[in-house]
């Protein structure tokens, strides 16, 4: 329709218009292509716009060169102001007292800042940057806590409680929140060596995953969880047929009208799976059955056979004998 | 303290038959600096004509390759030369009455008259690219500026270039393929004549016939200003021809037989000479009269301006129509400027003065680089002197520091 009163409407091209209509200029409009097809078109854009590309490439470098050579290297005063940031429970006060530990304070390099800070375990990592006034921007992600150990003191004063990471590491757990601390599952039963952020306990390293996976995947069992055994859990040997993790029930978190579950046992060489089929177990059910008549059950999730390696997964639920 | 004016870059691109050649120039104070050449055998074009676009884009696109190579920038935009029988001239006229009641000439009444020049239709399927300014009357009198004079009709000429909307759009499109934009074109014959006229000979009256290898150009310059000019398909590819028809060898000998004892006229002494096509007289080597020669180069280099002169008269007489003009000492004092690569004929300027009956040179283009003193490069040179000419005044130097930054980068 538009073209129909263009036809009629519009400029006829085979009319003479006047000069400036004949001008080639006119006639004969450019289209310029950028970006010429050919192979020799393409590499004369490529040269043409070489200059710019490295010059900006050049302004970009000096920048970088500038932020770093600010950044790490430019010595300021002791009482830099500080900004702090972290996503867990430190503080900028623990902060200061890390800085407070040398006597250069905060006009320290900020590799050898990062590294004190780092040296915690309750600290996954650390950036440290100088801005151009000299002020200090720390940054830090703390470690998770999945569970808590509880240690006596080596000269038999109270019981010092230690938060365990899910990579199996234990640190202080400063400014944790004591509700936060008691909700966490208690690792029990463990055989440990050293002290303090050096404490190593064996199959630490399984049980961290194991929590970790339990408690980003599973919450709701998770928060049921009041401790975990690892009586029967042999570390580096996690794949021997009977090496298994025992999870305790947080007592009171289960109604009175059925039979208790008491304790979970997971195979340490396949808790993935079995993770995965508790979250599948009508448990409610099973422990309302007629036949279930004991008090209090014990859910082993797979047959730990002893003359095979891989466990069968298959749950069965079994009563409580007294030890 | 005012910026300096910043260097302009003219791009010229000069496409023949033979060869296509690229000059860039840095204008300084009125004077172009080169600062990039190429030259590369043409293919793709056969008298003049275009036969192979593919061909001829990607030898123009090489040249300009070389150009931005050897200048270290981009080519932007470029001025093309114009050559051939494809641009056709023809004169305009425009006048207007002058409304004063004293008769005095205003800037408006000039105005009006060149747009009543300019109104007047190009041929059919034809597109105006160039209006060349040609003597302005007042009440029938030449006069330079008629601005301020006195009178009743100003009279306005031009000599108009036209060419086919769908020539000129192959030429423009191949050029924009490349990223190019094209400011403007110019006639190759006036390309050729900026280089090697003076203002004295245009004052008098000067010919000046650019023959290359498969198109010559011509123009006439008469009282200060162009007359006509225009083109004929014969060029120096034909003597080669007709010297390879005659003497039964390959165009590579013909083209250096003729270079080496090609003349433009005949003398029966040649006919005594014998020459040796390599020299040598070793195997393979011909020996040729030179006499056969010179007659066959000479016969169709008079031919050619033979062509032209018919041409020439055809056009003076239709301008100058009841007056009975003649190409003469009285009409062109200046004589005749051969250019070209085809004025390189030994005795060209003799067949030349034979046919035309003037005098005449060859013209050979004021250059700064004494390599391009040669009439085959006389269209190239020219056609940077005339887009100086045409170009725009240098830019003031803008202060700041994005412009610091770029002139420190020479961008």
């Amino acid at each position: 329709m538009l073209n129909f009163f263009k036809k009629f409407f519009g400029k006829r091209r085979d009319a003479y218009m006047g000069p400036e209509h004949h001008d080639w200029r006119t006639m004969v409009p450019q289209n310029v292509s950028r970006l010429p097809g050919s192979d020799l078109g393409r590499r004369r854009v490529v040269r043409s716009r070489l200059p710019y590309v490295l010059t900006f490439l050049f302004f970009i470098l000096l920048a970088v060169v500038l932020w770093f050579s600010i950044d790490e290297a430019t010595p300021e005063s002791k009482n830099a102001p500080l900004r702090f940031n972290t996503d867990g429970f430190l503080n900028v006060g623990y902060v200061q007292k890390v800085l407070a530990t040398n006597p250069q304070g905060t006009a320290r390099e900020v590799r050898a800042i990062r590294a004190d800070l780092e040296a915690d375990n309750q600290v996954l990592s650390a950036q440290v940057a100088r801005r151009a006034d000299g002020s200090l921007d720390i940054n830090l992600k703390e470690r998770v806590a999945v569970a808590r150990v509880a240690l006596n003191a080596p000269n038999g004063g109270p019981l010092v409680i230690r938060l365990v990471s899910p990579e199996g590491l234990t640190f202080s757990g400063q400014n944790y929140p004591e509700q936060a601390i008691r909700n966490l599952p208690e690792i029990l039963e463990f055989r440990f060596t050293g002290s303090g952020d050096q404490l190593n306990i064996d199959g630490l390293d399984i049980v961290g995953e194991f929590l970790l996976a339990a408690r980003t995947q599973y919450p709701n069992h998770y928060k049921q969880w009041a401790a975990v055994s690892l009586r029967d859990c042999f570390g580096a040997q996690g794949s021997t047929p009977s090496s298994s993790l025992h999870v305790i029930i947080r007592p009171g978190t289960q109604p009175l009208d059925r039979p208790a579950l008491n304790e979970i046992v997971f195979s340490t060489g396949d808790w993935r799976s079995e993770l995965l089929l508790l979250s599948r177990l009508d448990l409610e059910g099973l422990l309302r059955k007629p036949a279930a008549t004991a008090p209090a059950y014990v859910l082993k999730l797979s047959i730990q056979n002893r003359t095979s390696s891989q466990p069968i997964p298959e749950p069965r639920l079994v009563p409580v004998t007294t030890r | 303290m005012t910026p300096k004016p910043l260097p302009s870059i003219i791009t010229v691109i000069d496409i023949g038959t033979h060869k296509t050649t690229s000059l860039a120039g840095q204008v300084v104070n009125g004077q172009a600096r080169m600062i990039g050449f190429s030259e590369r055998p043409t293919d793709g074009v056969v008298k003049g004509m275009v036969t192979d676009l593919e061909k001829l884009q990607l030898c123009v696109h090489e040249v300009v390759n070389d150009v931005e190579r050897t200048m270290g920038r981009a080519v932007d935009e470029v001025y093309l030369s114009l050559s051939g029988p494809d641009a056709e001239g023809e004169r305009v006229h425009g006048y207007t009455s002058v409304p004063a009641h004293d008769g005095k000439i205003t800037n408006k009444d000039l105005k009006e008259a060149i747009e009543n020049a300019k109104c007047k239709e190009p041929p059919s399927g034809c597109v105006s690219i160039l209006y060349m300014r040609q003597p302005t009357m007042v009440d029938g009198k030449p006069v330079g500026n008629p601005v301020g004079m006195t009178g009743q009709k100003i009279e306005v000429n031009f000599w108009r270039v036209t060419m086919k909307h769908t020539g000129l759009a192959m030429r423009v499109g191949m050029i924009n393929s490349m990223g190019i934009k094209v400011h403007d074109f110019v006639l190759a014959s006036h390309a050729a004549a900026c280089a090697v006229v003076t203002d004295a000979d245009k004052k008098g009256g000067v010919l000046v016939i650019d023959i290359g290898a498969g198109t010559t150009n011509w123009i006439l310059y008469f009282k200060e200003h162009i007359l006509c000019a225009g083109a004929i398909s014969v060029g120096g590819e034909h003597i080669t021809n007709d010297l390879s028809i005659a003497l039964r060898i390959s165009r590579e000998t013909a083209e250096d037989l003729k270079v080496r004892f090609g003349s433009g006229v005949h003398r029966d002494t040649d006919a005594n000479q014998t020459i040796w096509k390599d020299g040598d007289r070793g195997v393979g080597d011909q020996q040729f009269n030179r006499g056969t020669i010179t007659q066959v180069t000479a016969l169709r280099f008079q031919e050619t301006l033979n062509f032209i002169k018919r041409d020439v008269m055809e056009r003076v007489n239709a301008i100058f129509k009841a007056q009975n003009v003649e190409l003469d000492q009285n009409f062109l004092p200046s004589g005749i400027i051969i250019t070209g690569g085809t004025a390189n004929l030994q005795d060209a300027t003799e067949g030349v003065e034979k046919v035309f009956g003037l005098s005449a040179r060859v013209g050979t283009p004021k250059f700064e680089n004494e390599s391009f003193r040669k009439p085959q490069y006389a269209g190239v040179v020219g056609l940077m002197t005339a887009a100086i000419a045409d170009a725009p005044a240098p830019k003031r130097a803008p202060k700041g520091f994005l412009p610091w930054l770029k002139s420190l980068f020479r961008f």
